[in-house]
């Protein structure tokens, strides 16, 4: 736990140093770029005073944590909005997408790569190992376009934009299926590219379980082929939770794409529209955000492991 | 005594990348009911590839070949479709398998490892087997507060009890145990012996065990069998075999015994290692280590054959009749 406080405050502080290390002075990031050249002196003040920079570099960074503690990211440059609002609005459209993602590419490429691996050397299974380690070799963005001219485009059964406004006709029912049918495609996509990875380290991962002694003596007592396979999957798992956490990072990469490519309203979308206007509080909050929520998901699956392996837990209270 | 299993030209071969091998070579063996045999050789002599076969647990690139029997009373197991085989197993014949401290799943309490055995063969009610599973634990010396532990939360020789127990926890016709003692400390490997000799007593257990160590199948087997290069090359009564070993290898086993009592001896090891499969020496497979070795040797491939009342041997220094043929 200790690690994961140590982790974060060491996320927070390159959070606080990186801009303060970027070359150039605070009000070429602060002010829009036009009005750089003909800036008067005072404004100059009023600029840097307001986002507190005349201050010494400790203070400042003492503000900092005491800002985040109390919710506040500062203002966006360009909407003059605090960031924290615009954060919070856009992170439901990305926790569906990416919890969707990953639940589903679980389902789909791990269950996938489970099978593959109890029947070993089967005619399928040579067509699934190789569908999905060329899903694990495409880019998202290559995915995401496939996808999208072949569903807008070809087929017309989904809008190609996510950024429709939601009209919310219809009551609950509707909102529903206006926000499924932005959802989909990038889901899709994103799914797809996870589902890959999984794949692969699900299949190698029972594999090599269902080689070890303990298999043996389970068909040896006379167990059905499909639960000696559980006994395999039981102990494959653990690998699994692992890749999940270590990924999480690629996952909310690989979202940021997916988003922009579907102009789906998330933050990606968010982080690609302020590198666009050079919204850096804004870029700032939302990198915070992604460290807190890749932080997190590294805890879920350490509080897991125990669940998951004895061994673990044993450890644990050592 | 009536006839348990008997075995009739088993062979299994590995298809490896140099062309087959026959790690089991025509094997014929019998076991009676309520009897131990024990099957001793050097590692590689195809002692596991021996048991996996009668368990019909051979994998790929291994292949129990077409002729082979095995008629467990009376029924060729081998002609059985492979579907019917986990019904088998764990009731008509157990598995006691080789690093056997290893063969629980690290993840599942070991009751419950020995109840999925009983439930696995028509207890329905998971608590009964539950139950069931405790008490063959207590009988194999777990303490009742230990049986609720992970793999991990055993010693070995702890671990081992529990493997024994879920072989046996379905009454089953045949145990067969690889190596049941290796890889423990001395003081465990005596006791381990000693409850497969009180199970064998409590519950008539039939069995065959599998060592390298002639000094361990001794103790507890009615009869042993010794087997070379995926061959039986000689087989009788543990002791006729023991005071009176005929084939070389055989004797060379039996000297390489260290003596606890008596002189001080040098312990004499065999020369030279197991034969490569592919690439066997013409004649006796045994012939470049055999200290008694004769020019015949070389050219004549001895079978097993009796050499004296309930003793068969597979060595041209007891077969006159072999020797003259090649003449
Ligand atoms: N999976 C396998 N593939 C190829 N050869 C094998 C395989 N398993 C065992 N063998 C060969 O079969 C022979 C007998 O092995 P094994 O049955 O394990 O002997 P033991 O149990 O007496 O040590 C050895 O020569 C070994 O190399
Ligand atoms: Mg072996």
């Amino acid at each position: 736990m200790a690690q994961y406080a140590l982790v974060l405050l060491v996320a927070l502080s390159l959070n606080f140093a990186i801009p303060r290390l970027a070359p150039g002075t605070p009000i070429d990031y602060l002010v829009p770029s036009e009005q750089v050249a003909t800036i008067t002196p005072e404004q100059r003040e009023r600029v840097l005073a307001q986002f507190g920079l005349e201050k010494p570099l400790l203070e400042q960074y003492w503000l900092y944590l005491a800002g985040i503690v109390q919710g506040d990211l500062g203002y966006s440059t360009q909407q003059g909005r605090p960031v924290v609002d615009m954060l919070l609005e856009r992170l439901p459209w990305t926790l569906v997408l990416v919890g969707g993602a990953i639940a589903l590419s679980l389902v789909i490429g791990a269950g996938a790569g489970f099978l593959s691996a109890a029947r070993r050397g089967g005619q399928t299974e040579v067509g699934g190992l190789v569908f999905f380690m060329f899903l694990d070799s495409m880019p998202p963005f290559w995915i995401g376009m496939l996808l999208l001219v072949l569903f807008s485009g070809y087929l017309q059964i989904l809008p190609v934009f996510g950024a429709l406004p939601l009209t919310g006709a219809g009551g609950g029912f509707g909102l529903t299926f206006e926000v499924a049918q932005r959802l989909l495609l990038p889901l899709l996509t994103l799914t797809l590219v996870r589902a890959g990875w999984l794949f692969l380290v699900a299949r190698s991962s029972l594999a090599g379980e269902l080689s070890e002694d303990y298999i043996v003596m389970a068909e040896a007592k006379g167990l059905s082929r499909r639960r000696v396979v559980g006994h395999g999957v039981r102990n494959a798992l653990l690998p699994l939770v692992t890749a999940v956490a270590v990924e999480a990072g690629t996952v909310v990469g690989g979202a940021t794409v997916v988003e922009t490519v579907f102009s789906y309203p998330g933050l990606g979308r968010l982080i690609y529209e302020s590198v666009l206007s050079r919204d850096y509080p804004v870029l700032q909050g939302a990198f915070l955000l992604l460290a807190v929520g890749v932080i997190a998901a590294n805890l879920l699956a350490d509080l897991l492991y125990p669940v998951i392996d004895p061994r673990v837990r044993a450890e644990g209270a050592r | 005594m009536s006839t348990l299993l008997e075995v009739r030209g088993l062979s299994t071969v590995y298809h490896t990348s140099e062309g087959p091998v026959r790690a089991v070579d025509g094997v014929d063996l019998t076991v009676g009911r309520g009897e131990i045999l024990g099957v001793v050789g050097e590692s590689g002599s195809g002692k596991t590839t021996l048991v996996m076969s009668l368990m019909r647990l051979v994998k790929p690139p291994g292949r129990i070949l077409k002729g082979s029997e095995m008629l467990l009373d009376g029924e060729d197991l081998f002609r059985l479709p492979r579907s019917a085989m986990p019904a088998r197993r764990g009731r008509d014949l157990a598995l006691i398998p080789q690093s056997a401290m290893h063969a629980l799943n690290p993840v599942i309490p070991v009751d419950r490892q020995v109840a999925e055995a009983i439930t696995a063969h028509g207890e329905a009610r998971s608590k009964a087997a539950l139950r069931t599973a405790r008490d063959r634990l207590r009988e194999v010396g777990i303490s009742p507060e230990r049986c609720h532990a992970y793999p991990h939360e055993l010693s070995g020789g702890m671990r081992q009890r529990c493997v024994i127990a879920m072989a046996v926890a379905n009454e089953p016709k045949l145990v067969i145990a690889d190596e049941p003692v290796s890889g423990l400390d001395v003081v465990v490997q005596a006791r381990i012996l000693r409850l497969i000799s009180e199970l064998r007593e409590s519950r008539g257990l039939s069995m065959i065990l599998v060592s390298h160590d002639l000094t361990t199948v001794a103790k507890i087997c009615d009869r042993i069998m010794v087997m070379y290069a995926g061959r039986i090359v000689e087989a009788g009564e543990t002791r006729t075999v023991f005071e009176k070993p005929l084939h070389p290898y055989t004797r060379a086993l039996v000297e390489a015994i260290p003596q606890v009592r008596g002189p001080r001896q040098t312990l004499r090891a065999i020369p030279g290692g197991p034969p490569d499969l592919n690439h066997l020496p013409p004649g006796c497979n045994f012939q470049p280590r055999c200290p008694a070795a004769f020019a015949d040797c070389k050219v004549v491939d001895p079978s097993l054959e009796e050499a004296e009342p309930g003793k068969k041997v597979a060595c041209l220094l007891y077969h006159e009749d072999e020797r003259k043929l090649e003449a």
